[in-house]
């Protein structure tokens, strides 16, 4: 601090830089709220409502109570991070199964740097080579922290993904 | 218009206070929050590093991708932009409204809870209990302390601009109280639990996206209109344009996510919507980058020299790039190729590492020396600068590229039938985008280099450096009258 030039007036400070205008607060808080309310009732209430022109159909899957567990251990592994189950109508997702609708029940998931597991039960009919693949095979990574009823539970839910 | 003025002085060391010696506030808030967040910039860097080499070599870390992806989503947001950008606005408010920070107390308590919920979120989710759900993946038992003290921002900001001296508004207000307002209220409305599997990922999307855009680039955006007309010493280019950079923002902010899932189940009109609303990011992120370059114009020489104006231009010109790339990929021509692929965390790689960092450095680089009294060594600083540009450069191209590249492969994968196969035939279709992705992870390398050296820069201030002046408020117009 002693080499500082400390100004000893305020005569002596440079004039204002930040000059800001006057305007009305509450505007600028109820019009970022505004924008706010918009964005979540067009981005994700009105996606949720039913469109009864379009046909109302179901992609929800009736898993059952080992799968709903799987899903779980899905979710809490993060498998989201890598796979979708989301089939698009689109060229690159030909194949993969049926178009995924609306109210789907599996988890979308965020990436695609795996396959994609949407209906990965109508694909893969051999548990065991799941399992495998879990474990570490095809260049999949060891999934280790979970026991084996959980592995179980999580086959099952990829089993009945279709 | 009023004039809000700022001088040097000498003060006591962590209490600014006014001319006339009226203390304006909690300065120690501001420090302790910039501090902890250098910290988390260093970790979370180098956890997303390793997120990224756990997509190219999944069985070479203990943790894979889905866990790394949300730990290091966590470190940076939370961890990171949450402290280093609060820290930002306990700052500047003071500074901006000639008033004392109202419950500044809190705002000091808030910070080890923040840093507490940070590291439990990142240790809970290693453990295999978070929810699976980006970006943080929190369990619902740790969003509610979550969104509480991300609600602290808002009562501090509000409730000291209700009190505040100075009646004007400068923009970097307006970015703040945006970003305040929408965080916990975007936060709580992805946390909401019943909502159906389509919904709650719109809704993860929509906080991502805000996230980053409102709270992380936003609001890193308005602290460069702080600083960069002081350290450029010329008042801000034009307050039209930064209210159209500002507003555009507001309404562009959510839509990068739902373009995510153009083509996927979402209504048709969504899609029309989110790839058209999410033309107004680019529109926010030019504006912006236009007005800090104009405001630089007469000092530009200066660039080469002076590290605050150089990051705070990179940082802004880096997102007008990635907003550009975003809007672009939200149409459904380009989103069949490039959604779901490493193309979307390319962008993101360009926004965080190359947008924010670069504005939090400058910001960080003007304001702590004032704060602490010593100066950043402007030629390291310099050289930061530009090794962060060459390879978060670099890094974003070759993710962007890796994104392109996979998303040709799946249309030849569909038609070869490789595709579709779980294991090994999937493998097979990923060759050229592995080794896209191999070169991103080596630039990353660089990349997180220079990232860990501007967390470095935020200590050395403490450590080394000349002395210099701190920084304190003069009156302003109003106070003279």
């Amino acid at each position: 601090m002693s080499e500082a030039q400390v100004p000893s007036t305020s005569e002596d400070f440079p004039p204002p830089i930040l000059v800001g205008g006057r305007e009305n607060l509450g505007g600028l808080v109820a019009g970022v709220l505004g924008l706010l309310l918009l964005s979540v009732v067009l981005g994700v209430v009105m996606p949720g409502i039913p469109e009864p022109g379009n046909g109302v159909r179901s992609s929800a899957i009736g898993f059952s109570a080992a799968a709903q567990e799987g899903r779980q251990i899905y979710l809490e592994q993060g498998c989201g991070s890598c796979h979708t189950q989301m089939i698009r109508n689109v060229v690159p997702d030909f194949g993969l199964g049926p178009v995924t609708l609306a109210d789907t029940n599996q988890v979308i998931g965020y990436r695609r740097y795996g396959p994609d597991l949407a209906a990965i039960g109508d694909r893969t009919t051999d548990q065991a080579v799941l399992l495998g693949i879990l474990r570490g095979a095809d260049g999949h990574p060891t999934v280790s922290a979970i026991n084996d009823d959980e592995f179980a539970n999580l086959t099952a839910y990829l089993m009945e993904s279709k | 218009m009023e004039a809000i003025s700022t001088g040097d002085r000498e003060s006591t060391p962590g209490l600014a206070e006014t001319a006339d010696g009226r203390a304006i506030g909690y300065e120690g808030v501001a420090v302790g929050y910039l501090f902890g967040s250098a910290a988390f910039l260093a970790i979370g860097s180098l956890v997303w590093l390793a997120a990224l080499t756990s997509v190219r070599f999944p069985n070479l870390l203990p943790f894979s991708h889905g866990h790394l992806r949300p730990i290091a989503l966590t470190l940076l947001g939370l961890g990171w932009i949450v402290l280093g950008l609060s820290g930002g606005i306990y700052h500047v408010l003071p500074r901006l409204t000639g008033t004392p920070l109202v419950a500044g107390r809190l705002a000091q308590l808030a910070l080890p809870g923040t840093v507490a919920v940070t590291v439990v979120g990142t240790v809970v989710v290693a453990l295999g209990w978070g929810d699976g759900r980006e970006p943080f993946a929190l369990p619902q038992w740790l969003d509610v302390p979550a969104v509480a003290l991300l609600a602290v921002p808002a009562l501090v900001t509000l409730g000291t601009l209700r009190k505040r001296h100075e009646r004007s508004l400068y923009p970097t207000i307006w970015f703040v109280v945006a970003a305040v307002v929408w965080l916990p209220a975007l936060y709580l409305v992805a946390s909401l639990p019943g909502l159906n599997r389509l919904i709650s990922t719109l809704a993860d999307l929509a906080f991502s996206y805000g996230f980053f855009h409102v709270w992380g680039l936003g609001l890193a955006t308005g602290l460069a209109y702080y600083v960069v007309p002081k350290a450029a010493e010329q008042p801000l280019a034009s307050r039209q344009l930064a209210k159209v950079g500002f507003w555009s923002l507001a309404f562009g902010a959510i839509w990068s996510g739902a373009a995510q899932m153009v083509a996927g189940p979402l209504p048709e009109w969504l899609q029309s919507v989110a790839a058209v609303l999410g033309l107004a990011l680019p529109v926010a992120a030019v504006a912006n980058a236009t007005n800090i370059a104009l405001t630089i114009g007469p000092r530009w020489r200066r660039i080469t020299a002076e590290p605050v104006l150089a990051a705070a231009a990179a940082g802004a010109a880096f997102a007008a790039l990635a907003t550009i790339f975003g809007a672009i990929a939200g149409f459904r021509s380009a989103a069949v190729i490039v959604s779901l692929t490493a193309f979307w965390d390319g962008l993101f790689y360009m926004t965080t590492f190359g947008g924010i960092v670069l504005l939090f450095a400058a910001f960080a680089w003007h304001v702590l020396p004032n704060m602490v009294g010593r100066k950043v060594d402007a030629g390291r600083a310099m050289t930061l600068v530009r090794r962060n540009i060459f390879f978060a450069s670099m890094t974003s191209l070759f993710l962007l590229v890796a994104g392109i590249a996979t998303g040709y492969g799946w249309v030849g994968g569909a038609f070869t039938g490789s595709y579709t196969a779980v294991g090994e035939g999937w493998t097979q279709t990923s060759g050229l985008s592995g080794v896209l992705f191999g070169l991103a992870i080596l630039f990353g390398v660089g990349a997180l280099i220079a990232q860990m050296g501007v967390a470095l820069s935020i200590y050395r201030v403490l450590t080394s450096g000349r002395a210099t002046v701190q920084e304190v408020l003069v009156p302003g117009s109003n106070d003279r009258e």
